[in-house]
């Protein structure tokens, strides 16, 4: 059911740079509030793996990209303004 | 670039220039576009190009990183310049300087701390001036490094410091150093209990039973110790030396069975190559004696410089008492384990990660092991092994609890069992600690509850169709009509019962089909769908539903497999609406199904024996009130006309004009009967005309214009009147709207909203005298039932009608007494005749008394004849009086008067009567002459219909009854010897109780009444006793009714009131913890109008009073006049004064009038306390009242609590207070209160 669905997500991170640590705690909120029990989170830094990023296409830090359930989606910048960022994952509607 | 190029370092300047700016701009432009939420940009090839704002961010995160590391540093730090003075210090170091007192406060930025040091006095100068040469010798570069550990005792606590100051550059002459100091205290105190130990040990082996020993590879031999000998209960001397062989050793010490063991170890001990080598063993040796000892050996190796073992160095250890208290434990463990796994408990223990490491399967169902066992369960976290419930939402507020490490109980969780069935276990768990106060896991019990589960459940399945069963009863006596009685039951059924959906459907007339006739929570789709399909039955049948079978078979079916049942059509709806179940019942009318109730529950195993025993009564109710509704309305037809009859009746008896009788006639049928209009008519016989000559009714105008047209003749003759009286037949329109016989007045008619004529001929001797006319709103009022009643009517006033005519004609004196103005003999026959004829027909009794004045004869003879005369004059004068109706009495010859009591209801009230009138009639003065008599009367009784069928003989009888009392000493008699004697009998008892109430004979017993909770008394019964001096204690069942009958309930309910309020009060002023009083009312004082003033007087003697009084009143009191009662009550409750309903449960229980009821206390009948321990239903029926009770915020009392049982089921089902011989009788007021009022040291002494 779609309703049980599980997200996996990406985000790329510049270190402990301010908006990247920012994205980072947002994103483990979200989770922790709407998607309890069925998510993922996989970091990827961008000093450490470049290429990884490259291979990625990713050319800005902070940028969250999720995997699924599809369609994958990205999302650029901290994630503070939370309800574009739900309208964006879809999490809106199952809100409501 | 080209590498050919000249290198210009100008342009290179400018051009690097350029490209910084550019690069600046475009990370302000970066920044701007970003707005300031991104980090980091890449360029093509995947290199990181950071923003200013992150590294702004980074630098100073890195700088706060290193700020904090030194802050977080336990030692305290100074950064010292070249001469020693403190350029900046961490947190640790302010901390430190602001709290310690030895260096004072003012160790801040700033002061030389070389000169600090060597200012130091007292204790410590002597190491202060040793630390200052430190420093100074680092910070002129003579020594890299120094350090000095010193004390520094603070008031609190010793401490040691290490002082370290290390040159801030290297260099010969360091610009700088850092002064750190650690507070060594833990190593410092360890190292000096360490030295302390080491004194202590040698003493400590002594004390501790250690022993020493050496084993010498080389000889072959054991070297011990005294300690060592003392261990095994002997001394050196009695071994013969500290030296011992190997061989003698075993023979002498070593215990059989552990010798293999110590060989093991020596022999590892020997060959391992590790030198730090060292084993523990526990093994038993034997004393000197032979006991066997426990002891604990550690085996250390001295080896050579090649590496070989020369040596074995071991102590032993003592360990008897430990180990036996280890064989103890484990005894108690082993019995604890024997335990769980009798109960039904089992025990189970996880570990720090909650993974399920032990678990005794105990005696579960097999079922629920097997539950259990699915899997390999061991190893895996608690949630993680296969259930059913709780979710997830469940576990995780569990787990909460779990890692708060809290301990819990009861948490119930479920598995599905080999047999497919949810087993239900409660859990229980405390969190285990290991010594040092770390978290190990979690262990506990755990209970197969299925069993009990399922009992809840039946118990709640139950109590849903009580309430229906409950729901369903209220509505049958509110409900007048079947449409809103089918709807409501279904809506009950569905609100009340939590079913799903549910139906009745009825069979039609010809029994072909089923019609829905109400539902409730039946979607529109299905409900059409049914529709269709119970009316698609082609053929004569009822069609192969399985509503029709159960109209047919006359059984319930109830259906579980809905989806695969040919017979089921909807069976998928069924199954979209959560439907698991549904049960169809026969609706039972005198042994025909006349229809069917359909419920559908949710649960699929929702119908068990017991629901459907419930069911089935629910349905027969249901059934019933169908019935009932039916015979309700003809009834309230008939009753309507039945009151007309009665008060024609009355009216016929002593009518004497013939036009009052009609206007009379027409009056009573418009206000007693109900109709609309009525009016009577003449039949002129010489004129062949219809004169209207009484109507009565709401529309006078359409009455006009009735007797108009028939007055004007054209239409008369053709009219309904016309033909009533040619046909000497009664005509009835019961549709007269469209009746086309009705040919004047129709529009009339129809504006008045009449709807049924029946005009009913007046005939006397054959020969039709008039009509009446009677005008109903009612469509089909006048039926079969109707007909016949009316016909009577009309007859009788047509019988009236015949005697007036009669009457008219006849000379007056020949039906009056000249004298007393009284009917004579004939008339009082004749006006008897017609009091029997409606005794008759409202099944009623009726008296005859003949009266005969004693010495009358005497006093005619002696004063003269008018002097008698005027005496019967005074007679009848005071009998009218009495009686006040004259019509009622006649003089039937000169000293004999007689009367009749038209409606009796019970014999005794007549012998009541006669007693009370005699005796006022002997008591009454009657003046002759200026002389003052008493006058004795002598009576005789005949009561119809016993004492005979018609007037005459009832008149002889009674005539007989007077000449037997006249011959005997009695009063009166009555003509049937067996009457007289039961109401002999009941006088005399009467009197007896009178005389009883005046002696004071009468006393109150006292039932206590305890909380079940806490077993504290709460309050007292009285309960009424009559101390019979001749008889002894009388029940109160051989007297209460006859109070009641007499009216004497009154006296003594005063009397007890008063006397419980008197009782209250004075154990209030004696200091006593005096309780409330509960006081029985009857029906009777309830309905006397000074009742509640009654009560307020009997409160009014002290303020308290109220407080003290409570007031019981019986279920089956309240529920016949609920309107009345719950007024009354009301003012009663708020006059302070408390109110129980008594018997709970025997009357017509509506146990929605409960919450109307002003009451506080609902007193449970001892029938449902009896009924509890017979089975579940008793218990269910318990519990639901108590559930309800509460509800309303009742306090319940249970009565007649006799067993332990029946107390203990209702602690558990929460019920407020018991009463009953459990716990005491009811017991006069000193055993009362010296028993269950005075305090414990009054009460022993």
């Amino acid at each position: 059911m779609a309703r049980r669905a599980r997200f996996k997500f990406r985000i790329y991170v510049a270190g402990e740079a301010l908006n990247s640590v920012q994205a980072l705690a947002n994103l483990r909120s979200i989770c922790l509030i709407h998607l309890p029990n069925r998510h993922g989170i996989e970091i990827v830094d961008v000093f450490k793996q470049p290429e990884r990023a490259l291979a990625d296409g990713i050319f800005m830090t902070p940028t969250l990209v999720k995997l699924s359930p599809s369609p994958a989606t990205r999302i650029v910048g901290s994630l503070s303004h939370l309800p574009t960022v739900l309208q964006a994952l879809g999490l809106e509607a199952v809100a409501a | 670039m080209k590498p050919s190029e000249p290198f210009l370092p100008e342009d290179a300047n400018r051009e690097i220039t350029a490209l910084i700016q550019l690069l600046h701009r475009t990370e302000q432009r970066l920044e701007a576009l970003t707005g300031g939420e991104v980090d980091a940009v890449a360029d093509q090839d995947g290199r990181t190009l950071l923003l200013q704002r992150a590294q702004d961010h980074q630098r100073h995160s890195e700088a706060a990183r290193q700020a904090a590391i030194l802050n977080a540093l336990p030692a305290h730090i100074a950064l010292l310049d070249a001469q020693g003075r403190i350029l900046a210090v961490n947190q640790a170091w302010q901390q430190f300087a602001g709290a310690n007192a030895l260096q004072g406060p003012d160790y801040a930025i700033g002061v030389n701390y070389l000169e600090v040091c060597e200012r130091a006095r007292g204790d410590d100068a002597a190491d202060a001036r040793r630390a200052a040469a430190g420093i100074r010798a680092v910070l002129d570069g003579s020594e890299m490094r120094f350090s000095i550990e010193y004390p520094c005792h603070s008031p609190a606590q010793q401490r040691w410091f290490l002082m370290t100051i290390t040159p801030l550059t290297a260099g010969p002459r360091p610009n700088g150093a850092v002064a750190m100091h650690l507070n060594i205290t833990e190593r410092k105190t360890a190292e000096l209990a360490l030295q302390e130990k080491e004194n202590q040990l040698s003493e400590a082996l002594a004390i501790a039973r250690i022993g020493y020993w050496e084993y010498e590879y080389s000889s072959d031999e054991f070297i011990f110790n005294d300690q060592y000998y003392s261990l095994h209960r002997t001394t050196a001397a009695d071994a013969g030396g500290y030296r011992m062989s190997s061989a003698d050793f075993a023979r002498r010490y070593m215990y059989a069975e552990d010798a293999v063991i110590v060989g093991q170890n020596v022999r590892l001990a020997f060959e391992s190559p590790d030198p730090g080598y060292s084993a523990k063993v526990e093994v038993r040796v034997l004393s000197g004696n032979g006991d066997i000892i426990w002891v604990e050996t550690r085996i250390n190796t001295q080896k050579d410089l090649q590496g070989n073992t020369i040596r074995l160095i071991g102590v032993n250890q003592d360990i008897t008492e430990r180990k036996r208290a280890e064989d103890a434990l484990r005894e108690s463990e082993s019995r604890f384990r024997a335990l769980t796994e009798m109960s039904s408990d089992f025990y189970w223990q996880s570990d720090a990660e909650h993974r399920l490491n032990a678990r005794t399967s105990a005696n579960e169902t097999p079922t629920a092991v097997a539950a259990f066992a699915r899997g390999t369960q061991i190893g895996k976290r608690r949630w993680e092994i296969e259930h059913l419930s709780p979710d997830a939402a469940g576990w995780q507020a569990h787990r909460v609890m779990l890692d708060a490490r809290l301990p819990f109980r009861d948490f119930e969780l479920s598995r599905l069992g080999a047999d497919g069935v949810e087993h239900y276990i409660s859990v229980s768990g405390d969190p285990t600690f290991s010594a040092s106060g770390a978290f190990e896991g979690y262990r506990g019990v755990g209970k197969d509850i299925t069993e009990r589960k399922a009992a809840e459940q039946r118990i709640s399945y139950l109590n849903r169709v009580y309430a229906v069963l409950s729901g369903i009863n209220t509505l049958i006596v509110r409900v007048h009509d079947q449409a809103t009685l089918f709807g409501e039951a279904c809506r009950v059924a569905v609100e009340l019962g939590g079913f799903r959906m549910s139906w009745i459907g009825m069979v039609d007339r010809d029994a072909t089909k089923i019609v829905l006739a109400g539902s409730a929570g039946v979607g529109d789709e299905l409900l059409s769908g049914l529709k269709d399909r119970f009316s698609s039955g082609e053929d004569a049948s009822l069609g192969t539903t399985i509503a029709a079978e159960v109209i047919r078979e006359k059984k319930v079916i109830v259906t579980r497999d809905l989806l695969d049942n040919p017979l089921v059509a909807f069976g998928k709806q069924y199954a979209e609406c959560g439907i698991g179940s549904m049960a169809i019942l026969p609706l039972l009318n005198t042994g025909e199904a006349v229809g069917v109730l359909a419920l559908y529950a949710e649960e699929s195993e929702f119908f068990h024996a017991g629901e459907l025993k419930l069911l089935t009564e629910l349905a027969g109710d249901i059934a019933f009130a169908i019935e009932n509704i039916e015979v309700e309305t003809t009834l309230a037809h008939l009753s309507r006309i039945q009151a007309v009859m009665g008060r024609i009746g009355r009216l016929i008896v002593h009518m004497r004009d013939s036009e009052e009788l009609f206007r009379e006639a027409c009056v009573i049928a418009v206000e007693a009967g109900g109709f609309r209009m009525s009016m009577l008519c003449l039949f002129d016989r010489s004129t062949t005309k219809i004169v209207p000559v009484a109507s009565a009714g709401k529309n006078p105008e359409v009455l006009d214009e009735i007797k108009n047209a028939l007055s004007s003749g054209a239409q008369a003759a053709n009219t309904l009147i016309a033909q009533a009286i040619r046909e000497r037949k009664a005509v009835v329109a019961n549709r007269s709207q469209e009746d086309s016989r009705i040919v004047i007045g129709n529009m009339a008619y129809r504006e008045a909203k009449i709807n049924s004529i029946a005009v009913l001929p007046l005939i006397v001797a054959d020969e039709t005298l008039g009509v009446l006319v009677l005008y109903a709103n009612e469509p089909d009022f006048f039926d079969e039932a109707e007909m016949t009643l009316l016909t009577d009517l009309t007859d009788d006033i047509a019988f009236a009608m015949d005697n007036i005519e009669k009457a008219e004609k006849l000379n007056y004196l020949a039906y009056y007494d000249a004298l007393t103005g009284l009917a004579n003999r004939t008339l009082f026959l004749e006006r008897l005749a017609q009091h029997k004829r409606n005794a008759v027909r409202n099944g009623q009794n009726l008296a005859l008394f003949l009266i005969d004045l004693e010495r009358f004869r005497n006093i005619n003879d002696s004063l003269g004849r008018v002097a008698g005369d005027a005496l019967l004059c005074q007679v009848a004068e005071w009998l009218t009086q009495m009686t006040g109706d004259a019509s009622l009495l006649a003089r039937i010859d000169s000293d004999h008067f007689a009367g009749v009591l038209p409606e009796v209801k019970r014999e005794g009230n007549v012998a009541r009567l006669m007693e009370k009138e005699v005796k006022a009639f002997m008591e009454h003065p009657f003046r002759l002459n200026e002389a003052i008599f008493r006058i004795v009367p002598k009576i005789g009784i005949a009561i119809y219909p016993g004492d005979g069928a018609d007037a005459e003989t009832l008149f002889r009888n009674a005539e007989a009854a007077l000449k037997k009392a006249k011959a005997s000493g009695e009063r009166y008699l009555f003509y049937t010897q067996s009457m007289m004697d039961s109401v002999a009998g009941k006088l005399s008892m009467e009197n007896k109780l009178r005389l009883a109430l005046d002696d004071g004979e009468f006393v109150l017993h006292y039932q206590p009444k305890v909380s079940l909770a806490s077993g504290k008394l709460m309050g007292a019964e009285a309960l009424i006793r009559w101390n019979d001096p001749r008889n002894g204690l009388v029940p109160p069942g051989r007297f209460i009714p006859i109070l009641e009958e007499t009216g004497l309930i009154h006296e003594v309910g005063r009397w007890a009131l008063h006397q419980a309020i008197a009782d209250y009060l004075r154990w209030r002023a004696a200091g006593l913890p005096a309780v409330r009083i509960a006081v029985n009312v009857s029906a009777l004082q309830l309905r006397n109008r000074g009742f509640i003033e009654e009560v307020r007087q009997a409160i009014g003697v002290d303020a308290q009073a109220a407080a003290g009084l409570e007031l019981e009143i019986t279920e089956s009191l309240i529920m016949e006049d609920v309107k009345g009662t719950i007024a009354s009550l009301q003012v009663i409750r708020e006059l302070g004064v408390s109110i129980a309903v008594d018997d709970f449960g025997t009357g017509f229980s509506s146990l929605a009038y409960l919450a109307k009821l002003p009451v506080n206390t609902l007193k449970i009948d001892r029938s449902f306390v009896i009924d509890m321990t017979a089975g579940p239903q008793g218990l269910a029926l318990v519990s639901t009242i108590i559930k309800l009770a509460h509800s309303l915020e009742l306090n319940v009392v249970a009565e007649g609590v006799e067993t332990e049982e029946q107390s203990h089921l209702l602690r558990l089902l929460a019920c407020d207070e018991m009463q009953g011989f459990l716990f005491s009788k009811p017991v006069p007021r000193d055993i009362f209160e010296t028993r269950f009022l005075a305090p414990p040291a009054a009460a022993a002494s």
